[in-house]
């Protein structure tokens, strides 16, 4: 700040001559210049105004220059408004700030509503609010109950998109959340492979937190070594790894021996690489599940929260993959593993609890799903039999889009990597997820991408034949042009291909609806009866509304947002 | 009815040719743009046409009768001034401010053993609230002051509260500059409608093509997600914020001041590039001029200025940036930045205490003057942390994962290191080099005018991102 001075107070005396200096039109307002109508000056605005409005016409008029546009339409919505009197409908109006930029914006019942296409106050689970940690004990203990499997009309609003194909695909995966939730066993896991949507756990992240107050927190599940890209992450893990690691991954296909791992990026290194991963105590794990191909010979030493731990000395024959458990005090862990000799290949850890649902986010940038046929049948085999995950989703198409593959060949391509994927197993359900809307630009407007309604398409043909259940992913975000839609509303980035925070909230309650939603159909059709219809109610039950699905996403929120 | 929209282009073209057309109709011009500007304000929501309505007609009324109360009856005339600021503080506080200062008082009394609830507030902000209760309340102030005379005409004060161009986000125009404007009659020469044209295409390529692509692209996501970025991606996204915020305000200034332009008026600059102060004072001289000039004018000259003692002088500044980091929002990560400013300016001045009068930057060898704009800037874009941030948690988040999420800068596409580099050359470029432009631009052709604004025009679309984009200031 400058120098200052105290305002000085202009003496009575003083006052109106200065007035009349300053202020030669008021207050006794004489009109001041006579009014010289500025016709030269009008008539140049007007020339400038007309070149520039038919210069900036072209790209309307020319369609190879549509991409050219920046304004899509004249949107009088505001000036209609503001004539009629009308209030704004949403909650604050225009030009409230940059909401879609918050990391603390929650979005509302009705935002989630709006866009997966299901009616505010309807009983989805709305992320917002807040809970105490105390609030979180005992709704862990209760959603182990049978309530679990009661899946009420207002859980599941107004959604429309839902699992297609033969509801008795799912019989494994649905029969194994019932025994989970009547205690008749420890876990079920499910297993979501995907692409850059998923890469950073942010979706995956929040169906596990929906799925978790449901069914139990089975812990964060698998987690690689390190991704392919920087963006890899598992929300609630942080990692450190030493450089002399080398990494093969399925989309290069760089390793001989075809063996990536349960994720698809494996690393190996010799004596002294180390890698470490923890978790907090929001998330906590009492179980950490070594997963790894043997190379005949090698050891591992680990140590969790500083504190020396087995060693690991690989006994399993070369080729062949392998896994290996250590127990420890549920809670918040640190752990360092370090190759104490030979070289290993590790393909990741999965951090679980005695108890629960675990999903294992598996996503990778720039993954296809056709490049899994890189793979080696065997060593995916014995991977899936050390894993047996209970539901597989395969989320892949985004990428292929740009691939320019003939249907035929991409839908031989899926089936082998189905097949890779099932192992040859029956006690497992198998989703294909098509690929989320990506958009593009059309005549100025933001249409879906032809190619991902293309490979949607042929991934609902090909589902039936593959014995696995379909998800339309960009019906449920809303169909044609959803993508545009969601990134006009803050869900999606610019890039008109990926979720914002907010658009990631929104994908994980959908997928965590359309999987209850497919349980419910499941229990009608294949079990024939809902449960929790009447009869199948203990005493003294009581069937829980949407106030205490809603509570749970309370906690799920603040736990999210710690 | 964003700045950016296409509906404002045609708004302003219909307001332009109608206020012309009634050039010699006095009544009839003032009561056009009047409703213009009305019709403005509840695009947004219609209902808040009355809170604006009413309280310059309570404020325009404490003028009429602090003019009309004898300057020998101080206290009288001290107590109207008083209701008429308190009315506008009222509105600002139960608008902006009720939510934060209930919350806040409950957490005190939580500390002291009490176990209360906080009440859920949920009170809509009306858009520009910030704005045209300072201009309001400056107005009433330099009545009671004996600056400036009360304002006679009601329709004429309404305007002045309204005044389209100005009205959500500024410049805060106080009433010694624009009143008497809008008693002039208006006029118009051919270097107003190129300096007018000059500056809307200016504020829109800043808005559309640098804060827009850079929120879009790179600062959105950085705050969202500042986990999965590296320390240095993360100061990248901070020296991207600093200029988008720096092009989205400056870039909406720009817009306003042209439109006024058009209508004969003149409003006052709110940006002096202020990346290049060299110290943080002089920053806040650069940087939302108006705001700074105003709090100076009633808040930091009446609690003494840099008068009296050195902690006076630092109380009053704190005091100062305090309530400007406060006038932002109501988070305490406001208030932390106008505190950190504060301190920064009152640092400042102990160091330059035993400088000459009168002396300035400008006497110093360039080379010294470049480490203090460096430093200078490097101390803004920090401190930007907390004026993005959501809370003061988020804040921390940021933080951290800039000091502690290893290296590398794969994530900063080649787009956004072009809009990075153009920005900031252009911001740091001689001045010259802009006024050249402007200079050559004013001289061109009406049809090559015509021309290179349809050239940014669809340039404009070839660099946009999505759909006309708030600007961040209509949030205050």
């Amino acid at each position: 700040m400058s120098a200052a001075s105290s305002p000085e107070i202009p003496a009575p005396s003083t006052l109106r001559s200065a007035d009349s200096a300053a202020f030669a039109a008021a207050p006794g307002e004489p009109i001041g210049d006579p009014a010289v109508f500025p016709a030269g000056p009008l008539a140049r605005l007007a020339v400038v105004a007309g070149v520039l409005v038919l210069g900036s016409l072209v790209p309307y008029l020319y369609g190879g220059w549509a991409d050219y546009r920046y304004w899509d339409r004249l949107d009088a919505d505001p000036l209609l408004r503001a004539a009629t009197l009308t209030p704004p409908s949403r909650a604050e109006p225009e030009g409230q700030g940059p909401k879609p930029n918050s990391a603390e914006d929650d979005l509302s019942d009705g935002d989630v509503a709006a866009l997966a296409g299901i009616a505010a106050g309807h009983g989805a689970p709305g992320l917002p609010g807040s809970a105490t940690e105390e609030d979180a004990a005992p709704l862990a203990a209760e959603v182990t109950s049978s309530e679990a499997l009661v899946i009420t009309d207002d859980l599941l609003g107004k959604q429309k998109t839902w699992l297609e194909g033969d509801i008795r695909l799912l019989t494994p995966f649905a029969q194994a959340l019932t025994d989970l939730a009547l205690g008749k066993r420890d876990k079920v896991r499910i297993g979501h492979w995907g692409d850059s949507h998923l890469a950073n756990d942010g979706l995956t992240h929040v169906a596990r937190l929906l799925l978790h107050a449901r069914f139990g927190d089975g812990g964060h599940g698998f987690t690689l070594v390190q991704g392919r890209t920087e963006w890899y992450a598992h929300k609630g893990i942080e990692r450190s790894v030493t450089a002399g690691w080398k990494d093969f991954n399925f989309l290069s296909g760089n390793a001989r021996d075809g063996s990536y791992g349960y994720g698809g990026v494996t690393v190996e290194g010799g004596a002294g690489e180390q890698f470490s991963l923890s978790v907090s105590a929001k998330q906590p794990a009492s179980q950490l599940h070594l997963y790894y191909r043997s190379l005949g010979k090698g050891s591992l030493t680990l140590k969790v929260d500083g504190k020396p731990q087995d060693k690991l000395e690989v006994a399993e024959p070369a080729g062949t993959e392998a896994a290996r458990v250590w127990q420890v005090a549920d809670g918040k862990h640190s752990s360092t593993w370090r190759v104490a000799a030979g070289r290993m290949r590790i393909h990741g850890v999965a951090f679980e609890r005695e108890r629960g649902l675990v999903y294992d986010s598996l996503g990778e940038v720039g993954a296809r799903g056709t490049r899994w046929t890189q793979a080696d049948a065997e060593a995916m085999r014995q991977t899936m039999q050390l894993r047996k995950p209970d539901l597989l989703i395969l989320n892949y198409g985004g990428n292929e889009r740009q691939d320019n593959m003939s249907e035929a060949s991409y839908v031989a391509k899926m089936t082998e990597v189905v097949e890779l994927f099932k192992a040859g197993r029956s006690d497992v359900t198998c989703i294909l997820m098509a690929p989320s809307d990506h958009g593009s630009k059309k005549g100025g407007k933001i249409i879906s991408d032809p190619a991902v309604i293309r490979i949607s398409g042929w991934q609902k043909k090909m589902a039936a034949g593959v014995g696995c259940l379909y998800f339309d992913t960009r019906e449920a975000m809303g169909g044609d042009g959803a993508m545009g839609r969601w990134v006009r509303d803050g869900l999606g980035w610019s890039d008109y291909s990926h979720f914002t925070a907010q658009g990631e909230r929104a994908m994980g309650q959908i997928i965590y609806r359309a999987l209850l939603e497919g349980l419910r159909r499941w229990q009608v059709e294949v079990k024939g009866q809902a449960v929790g219809s009447a009869s199948d109610r203990p005493e003294g039950f009581v069937r829980p509304g949407s106030d205490g699905i809603r509570s749970a996403a309370r906690v799920l929120s603040d736990r999210e947002n710690r | 009815m964003l700045f950016n929209s296409l509906l404002y282009m045609v708004f302003l073209a219909v307001v332009v040719a109608g206020f012309w057309l009634l050039l010699r109709w006095r009544w009839g011009r003032a009561l056009w743009l009047l409703v213009a500007s009305c019709l403005f304000y509840m695009a947004w929501d219609p209902r808040y046409i009355l809170l604006i309505l009413g309280a310059a007609t309570w404020d325009w009324a404490m003028g009429r009768v602090l003019d009309a109360t004898p300057v020998d009856k101080p206290l009288r005339r001290k107590l109207i001034m008083l209701g008429s600021v308190g009315i506008n503080l009222g509105l600002l506080c139960y608008y902006k401010y009720l939510g934060f200062f209930v919350e806040n008082a409950v957490a005190g009394l939580n500390l002291l053993g009490l176990e209360l609830v906080a009440p859920a507030i949920k009170v809509a902000l009306p858009v520009g609230i910030s704005f045209f209760t300072f201009q309001s309340m400056a107005y009433v102030i330099d009545v009671y002051r004996r600056e400036m005379p009360a304002e006679r005409n009601l329709l004429r004060f309404f305007l002045f509260a309204t005044f389209f161009p100005q009205l959500v986000a500024g410049p805060i125009s106080r009433a010694h500059i624009l009143l008497p404007q809008l008693h002039r009659t208006p006029k118009l020469d051919h270097d107003d409608v190129s300096e007018a044209l000059f500056r809307i295409a200016k504020g829109l390529v800043k808005k559309v093509a640098i804060a827009d692509w850079l929120a879009l692209n790179l600062v959105d996501r950085v705050f969202s997600q500042p986990h999965l970025y590296s320390g240095p991606e993360i100061l990248i996204g901070l020296y991207a914020y600093t200029l988008q915020i720096y092009c989205d305000f400056s870039g909406y200034t720009d817009v306003a001041i042209g439109s006024a332009r058009l209508l004969g008026v003149r409003l006052p600059e709110n940006f002096d590039r202020p990346y290049r102060a060299r110290t943080v004072a002089e920053f806040w001289r650069k940087w939302h001029i108006t705001l700074s000039t105003w709090l100076r004018h009633y808040v930091f000259f009446p609690l003494g200025g840099s008068k009296g003692s050195v902690w006076m002088a630092h109380r009053n500044t704190l005091i100062t940036l305090v309530l400007i980091g406060l006038w932002h929002g109501a988070n305490w990560t406001f208030v932390l930045y106008g505190l950190i400013h504060g301190i920064a300016i009152a640092w400042n001045r102990t160091q330059h205490r035993n400088y000459p009068r009168g002396w300035t930057h400008d006497a110093l060898p360039w080379q010294q003057n470049l480490w203090r704009i460096a430093v200078t800037f490097h101390f803004v874009v920090l401190a930007r942390i907390l004026f993005r941030a959501p809370s003061l948690e988020a804040a921390g988040d940021v933080t951290r994962a800039m000091l502690g999420n290893g290296w590398g800068l794969a994530r900063i596409d080649n787009g956004t290191w072009a809009v990075l580099i153009v920005g900031y050359v252009a911001h740091f470029a001689p001045p010259g080099w802009a006024e050249r432009l402007h200079r050559q631009f004013k001289q061109w052709p009406a049809v090559a005018q015509g021309a290179a604004l349809a050239g940014v025009a669809v340039a404009m679309g070839a660099v946009a991102e999505t759909d006309a984009v708030p600007f961040i200031y209509f949030q205050f």
